[in-house]
């Protein structure tokens, strides 16, 4: 066990600090606009221009074919340097990458992965439904073989981003005889197709960038199914083990900062008895002490996890504790920080945070309901790693 | 390289422990003796050799670290070890700090044992030592044990004399009120030269692991063996949800007493701050999962679990009595609350 980094590592994280110094984009992320997307889709392709994408990606894909380590001393770095939010580059970088890597075949890999790391492929996820969220294996989009093309109809809705992906990772049933997580299909969908339309969904923390979207018809070329014909369910599992198991590490490296902020802050901001600071006020003190002794476990947590992945190769179903510790603790967080704004909270635009204490308390309630509810995260908890009984559900 | 899994060697050390822990200190040794009995058992550590296992070689110990300590200690949690293990530990090392050859040699052989001077009001230490305490499953112990962030000093318990008994929540433990008067200590170290109060958060994190663990398994084992509405409680999810909290809870308060044991290691490679400030939070996490954990066992076993006969109340007494131990003085939130190093 060790938390010192050994001088390769060393050397890894002084040359990222360095090339992150003078390379991070100084202009704000412009919000919900083409814009964004360019601005995206520039600072991923300078990643790479610098040879800083896809650290621990294969390098005949365009990656660095580094360890998962040095990914996390990246993310850490990232965090340190304030460089922007991975924003629409997430579900490519940090889903259907890792999915496409697992179990893509060479040509999926050849076309997708050099892309997503310079920033040219934008990608969402297709997996909930209206009537398919925690339970997912519930989803009715089908898609039927014709020749060598599946053709997809349906709906998809909570799709992050769809009105600016290039492409999807779509979960559909190609059994059509088949129930639950059985005859499912992974399947790599071009967004510019003709058949899809997509609907923007207002956000309650006032952003556009979650969507409805809708199949008609759609051909997507049977080449483009991931890991094998109705053997989607494995394949998603896989997506969402990434998802939980890693995609986050830049925001837990990132919690740890908000922490120190907040307690800057504290010292400084008016308690709510209107005359001392926050931080005299022992409930507040006391909360905030918490919180700084729980994003410092969160990044224990983080390291055993890439620790623990590193020897097996995938996340397996610990992921979903850290999920549930980081998404918990996040949200206690922005309430924390709510009564430490105090009246300013009101104020949604204001504050140091750049958006302000108020919004990213507003945004924080998506934390506990993407990539698994926290509900879904004890159920795999209590069932995988407890060896709980699986509740019996009614056949379907 | 940046790494929390063990090593082979260190899972060798959880081994040896845990399998004599199992054969010589069974939890069920309670319901046989009603308690009593621990006393007779105790010779099975010295010579097991865990009592020196953090100390040098020179002075006796196997010259291993906060690390393997802390993998031993969560053991001693999980089997309810009474807590003089850890004054026991901790004072062979301020003997040997202090230069007390003889008085480390006589413990790490299990022929004196040290039991906790826990203080009530702020402690005078220092090669005398004043204040009022209690003695913290100290019957029978010849020599006692304080500590606090000035440091910490061996007092023989004739010079302590306890003088009343005191009706101790868990049962198994004795706990004694005595107050000190300019009592002159055997052995004194300062923590500037020997941080005892870091070791002591740090070990016993390690140990309210082992107790929100142990209590973690008991309610998931339970949930699968009681049934009720004819199918296993383990089932329903208010019953899953707060076993799954449970597992939350022991994985953080494990990886963060990882991270204070391997500060602690090193030390002097690393910025004193950081070290504090992850013991704080190691102690910090632990003591609330497992009084947490402990709390949810009892809910989850129902009427069983607030009777005498179950082991459940066990752990919920025994992880309120080590989360008071060295908790005076010792501004936890303060070190948490300290302002972020540059790095």
């Amino acid at each position: 066990m060790d938390l010192k980094l050994d001088s390769s590592e060393k050397k890894f994280r002084d040359d990222v600090r360095s090339w992150l110094h003078d390379n991070v984009p100084r202009e704000p992320r412009p919000a919900d606009s083409a814009e964004m997307a360019a601005f995206d889709r520039a600072w991923q392709k300078k990643q790479r221009e610098g040879g800083w994408a896809g650290i621990n990606w294969p390098t005949e894909y365009g990656g660095r074919g580094l360890t998962l380590v040095q990914q996390l001393i990246w993310y850490e770095e990232y965090a340190r340097a304030q460089a922007p939010h991975v924003g629409t580059s997430f579900i490519g970088l940090s889903q259907a990458g890792p999915t496409l890597i697992l179990a893509g075949s060479e040509a999926q890999k050849a076309k997708h992965l050099p892309a997503i790391l310079r920033g040219e492929e934008v990608w969402c996820q297709g997996f909930s439904e209206p009537g398919a969220g925690s339970d997912l294996a519930a989803l009715q989009t089908r898609a039927t073989i014709s020749g060598d093309e599946l053709i997809v109809s349906g709906q998809k809705i909570w799709t992050s981003y769809a009105h600016i992906a290039d492409y999807q990772e779509l979960l559909v049933r190609t059994d059509p005889a088949s129930r639950r997580h059985r005859g499912l299909s992974w399947v790599i969908c071009d967004m510019k197709t003709p058949g899809i339309s997509v609907r923007p969904i207002l956000t309650m923390s006032g952003r556009l960038h979650f969507c409805e979207v809708f199949f008609d018809e759609v051909r997507v070329p049977l080449s483009n199914v991931v890991g094998g014909l109705n053997n989607g369910w494995k394949v998603a599992m896989s997506t969402l083990a990434w998802e939980r198991g890693t995609a986050f590490i830049a925001e837990q490296v990132d919690l740890s900062r908000v922490v120190d902020r907040l307690i800057e802050e504290a010292r400084h901001a008016l308690g709510p008895d209107g005359r001392r600071a926050a931080i005299a006020h022992e409930d507040l003190a006391e909360n905030l002490a918490a919180a700084r002794a729980e994003v410092r476990t969160l990044r224990a947590m983080t390291i055993a996890s890439v620790s623990r992945i590193a020897r097996t190769g995938i996340p397996g179903p610990e992921a979903s504790i850290i999920r549930l510790y980081f998404s918990e603790l996040y949200q206690r967080v922005r309430k924390l920080a709510l009564r430490i704004a105090g009246p300013n909270a009101m104020d949604a635009g204001g504050g140091s945070a750049g958006e302000g204490w108020g919004w990213s308390y507003i945004d924080s309630f998506r934390y506990t309901i993407a990539a698994g509810t926290s509900e879904i995260q004890r159920n795999i908890i209590g069932e995988q790693i407890l060896g709980l009984p699986r509740a019996r559900r009614s056949p379907n | 390289m940046l790494s929390l899994s063990p090593t082979p060697e260190q899972q060798q050390i959880t081994d040896a422990v845990r399998d004599v822990l199992t054969s010589e200190w069974p939890i069920d040794r309670f319901r046989q003796a009603g308690g009593a009995g621990d006393a007779g058992r105790w010779q099975t550590l010295p010579d097991l050799g865990v009592l020196g296992m953090g100390l040098e070689t020179s002075y006796g110990g196997l010259g291993l670290s906060a690390i393997e300590e802390a993998l031993a200690f969560r053991e001693f949690g999980r089997f309810l070890v009474p807590p003089r293990i850890l004054a026991t530990v901790l004072g062979a090392r301020v003997a040997a700090a202090a230069g007390c050859a003889q008085l480390c040699a006589s413990m790490l052989a299990g022929q004196v044992v040290v039991g906790i001077l826990n203080a009530v009001s702020e402690p005078s230490l220092g090669v005398h030592v004043s204040g009022r305490f209690l003695v913290v499953d100290g019957a029978e112990c010849d020599v006692l044990l304080a500590w606090s962030p000035s440091g910490a000093a061996l007092v023989s318990r004739s010079t302590a004399q306890p003088t009343a008994s005191r009706k101790s929540m868990d049962e198994t433990i004795t706990v004694e009120s005595c107050e000190l008067k300019e009592a002159e200590a055997l052995a004194w170290v300062d923590a500037a030269d020997e941080p005892v109060y870091l070791r002591a958060d740090t070990l016993l994190a390690a140990m309210l692991v082992g107790i929100a663990e142990a209590t973690r398994d008991m309610a998931a084992h339970y949930a699968t063996l009681r049934e009720a509405f004819g199918q296993q409680i383990g089932e329903f999810q208010a019953i899953k949800h707060r076993c799954a909290d449970t597992a939350v809870q022991a994985e953080a308060a494990w990886c963060q007493t990882l991270v204070a044991a391997i500060g602690l290691r090193d030390a002097a490679n690393h910025a004193r701050d950081d070290v504090t400030l992850d013991v704080a939070a190691a102690r910090w996490i632990a003591t609330r999962a497992a009084q947490a954990n402990a709390e949810s066992n009892i809910q989850v076993h129902g009427g069983i679990g607030f009777s005498a006969e179950a082991d459940p109340h066990r752990y919920v007494k025994r992880a309120v009595v080590l989360g008071q131990l060295g908790v005076l003085g010792r501004m936890l939130s303060a070190d948490l609350l300290a302002p972020a190093s540059a790095n």
